[in-house]
């Protein structure tokens, strides 16, 4: 997997730990629902044992992240008064080529859990194989429509005929 | 020796699922991105309608057969399939470069089976003695031992300690969802009725390994150009360079299976120590590096030897050595089985199976390896535009197949997406696995445990056994924060 700048790790850091201290408020927050028993291990105390543990390691992700940062930027400040004039590299765009490969994969793996109640398991499973294909760089027509053809029918074989599994059937015929 | 024929007897009666792991192993194992446990993951929709037996003898194929698998990539294109086999990379892509990926390739499958028969024969001696040991654990002493085995998410960290630990309680958060598994209330379901019955393992366990690594493969889409070894020659190593190598395979097989033992080390690290041992031993430690059979040789033997070795904590304590164990005890659990002394005492004959299956996975792959080396190089050439797009619909199979519902596709997906952030941004995701499947049992022993003390929390230190686990525990954490610093030391 392509490497992340150092400056943006930080700041994605930091935001993991900001995100996972949300989470763990919300945990604790939400063990006050839970009734008191006095008998054995009272059902309040693992959970909060746990959000306490999470919270504590979400801060030292943010205070981490925040110091590298700010080391970060002091030294390139330092940088910028010996190197005045240079420039450094071009900024990637946002939506590079890699990450709309991997929201339209995401989507095309959402459209195919949406739909395939509804259109069953062949009508479903044949376009997905395709598109996935096609997302994962095949462009040869032909070996689209085989691959997509022939693992559908093998699958839909092996695990309706042979293991039995009630695969989804269409709803609307 | 009635129960190891019953038992050879047995695997020979379900061979085809014993080839279909060590094949399937084999290849997962070569493919770099896929791994031993992608693999077992990829097994799940079969696994589901199986026997018990047969289900561990696949797993136990694609274990050992992923093992093995991983050095074909590190010696044909110099990358390693598995992170067991990036020693092999050191020498055995410099002797592929002079024309020798035969006698590469045979050296390695050599070096895989004997370490793979020795760490066999340390599971099938040890296995059942610390078993009848396991039998005289209570809740405190599991108890004791689940913390042990929860440390474990330290070891398995990549870089960050702390990002480590954050996915380990990440997976401990992410158990809490569902009933209490005391009290039986509800908790953490924020109103939401499919919360009810928590994550289930299967669609997070796809999502966090399998959908995870297809997403990643689709950012490095095209970028990968590795000089690729065209054809191969099979070419068997002479019996005088076999001779030289006796001693080599035999150490690191033994030193991987003492590794394997240990949990939360692995194939990665027992093969770099045996390549550091072997070069140390050696008489010409200057052609390391470039090409040296036992280079070879020695990484092989140990990361196949780690096998058995994993299994022996797995199989009788419940807690996993490694990354793949740790996938393989949560399919364990999915199926119905569960690992721990009560497997040997009431299901032997699952036990006779295993072990027999293990033993023979190993002759398999030396039959396998040796035969199909001429192979290998298209095997590698798999375009991943067909790979990927069918790794992906046997993954939705898998998620749908656990409880016939279109809801775990949906959540296979989701926790995919969560998983490649996790890998993208440093967070490993096999702590998240390990607290998902030891948290529960933790607090299960717990409660257990303050029950029967009557809600006294000093029983959890009143056993020596329980304090030899928390020591244990400190010690691999310990051992954990020692090895990322002196990591970071070498930068």
């Amino acid at each position: 997997m392509p490497s992340i700048g150092i400056r943006t790790m930080h700041k994605i850091n930091t935001l993991y730990g900001v995100l996972t201290a949300l989470l763990a408020v919300a945990f604790f927050q939400y063990s006050f629902s839970f009734p008191s028993e006095q008998r054995g291990l009272d059902p309040r105390v693992y959970p909060r044992f746990i959000s306490i543990c999470f919270f504590a390691l979400s801060v030292g992700l943010i205070i981490t992240g925040i110091k590298a940062w700010r080391r970060e930027k002091e030294e390139r400040g330092k940088q910028k008064e010996t190197t005045s004039g240079v420039q450094g590299g071009s900024q990637e765009p946002f939506l590079t080529p890699a990450k709309k490969r991997i929201g339209s994969m995401f989507l095309v793996a959402l459209g195919y859990v949406a739909v395939i109640d509804t259109v069953g398991y062949l009508l479903a499973t044949l376009p997905f194989l395709a598109g996935s294909m096609v997302l994962f760089g095949e462009r040869r027509v032909w070996r689209i429509l085989m691959v997509s053809t022939v693992s559908t029918a093998i699958l839909f074989w092996l695990f309706r005929v042979i293991f039995r599994v009630p695969l989804p059937v269409s709803s609307l015929w | 020796m009635q129960a190891a024929i019953e038992g050879v007897l047995y695997v020979l009666n379900h061979f085809p699922f014993l080839f279909i792991g060590v094949a399937g192993g084999i290849l997962v194992g070569a493919l770099p991105g896929l791994s031993g446990s992608t693999g077992i993951i990829l097994l799940l929709p079969f696994l589901l309608y199986v026997e018990p037996a047969e289900a561990l003898i696949m797993m136990s194929g694609m274990f050992c057969g992923s093992m093995y698998g991983g050095s074909i990539s590190a010696i044909l294109i110099s990358t390693p399939g598995t992170p067991s086999a990036a020693a092999t990379v050191l020498d055995g892509y410099p002797l592929a470069k002079q024309g020798k990926a035969g006698k590469a390739l045979a050296v390695s499958t050599i070096a895989s089976t004997a370490g793979g028969i020795i760490s066999t024969l340390c599971l099938i001696l040890l296995a059942p003695q610390l078993a009848k040991l396991a039998l005289k654990f209570g809740p405190p002493e599991y108890f004791a031992l689940m913390i042990f085995g929860l440390t474990i998410m330290a070891s398995v960290s990549t870089s960050s300690l702390l990002k480590g630990l954050l996915s380990g309680f990440f997976g401990l958060m992410l158990a809490m969802v569902g009933l209490d598994p005391i009290l039986g209330t509800p908790r953490f379901t924020f109103g939401i009725t499919r919360f009810l019955t928590g994550f289930p393992m299967v669609p997070v366990l796809i999502g966090l390994f399998a959908f995870s690594e297809v997403f990643a493969q689709l950012e490095v889409l095209g970028k990968k150009a590795i000089p690729h070894v065209e054809k191969v020659r099979s070419s068997l190593p002479t019996l005088k360079e076999l001779k030289g190598l006796i001693n080599v395979i035999l150490g690191s097989s033994i030193l991987g299976t003492i590794i394997g033992i240990i949990p939360a080390t692995g194939g990665a690290i027992a093969s770099f120590m045996a390549y550091n041992e072997a070069r140390r031993f050696s008489k010409h430690p200057e052609t390391f590096g470039t090409g040296e059979l036992a280079g070879i040789a020695a990484p092989e033997a140990a990361n196949n030897g780690t096998t058995g070795g994993a299994m022996i904590p797995m199989l009788t304590l419940g807690i996993p050595g490694d990354v793949v164990t740790a996938v393989m005890l949560g399919a364990l659990l999915l199926i119905g089985v569960r690992p721990g002394p009560l497997l040997f005492s009431q299901t032997p004959h699952i036990i006779h199976a295993l072990f027999a299956g293990f033993m023979m996975a190993q002759f398999l792959i030396l039959a396998l390896g040796l035969i199909t080396i001429p192979l290998f190089p298209k095997v590698l050439k798999v375009p991943v535009g067909i790979l990927y797009p069918i790794v992906l619909a046997l993954c939705f199979l898998g998620a749908y197949s656990y409880g016939n519902s279109v809801y775990d596709m949906g959540l296979s997906i989701i926790f995919g997406l969560i998983g490649y952030f996790m890998k993208k941004h440093g967070f490993s995701a096999a702590p998240t696995i390990l607290g998902l499947i030891l948290g529960p049992m933790a607090e299960q022993e717990l409660g257990r445990a303050l029950i029967l003390s009557h809600g006294d929390w000093t029983v959890l230190f009143k056993s020596p056994i329980a304090l030899l686990f928390y020591a244990l525990a400190c010690l691999s954490v310990w051992y954990s924060i020692r090895g990322i610093r002196k990591a970071k030391a070498k930068g």
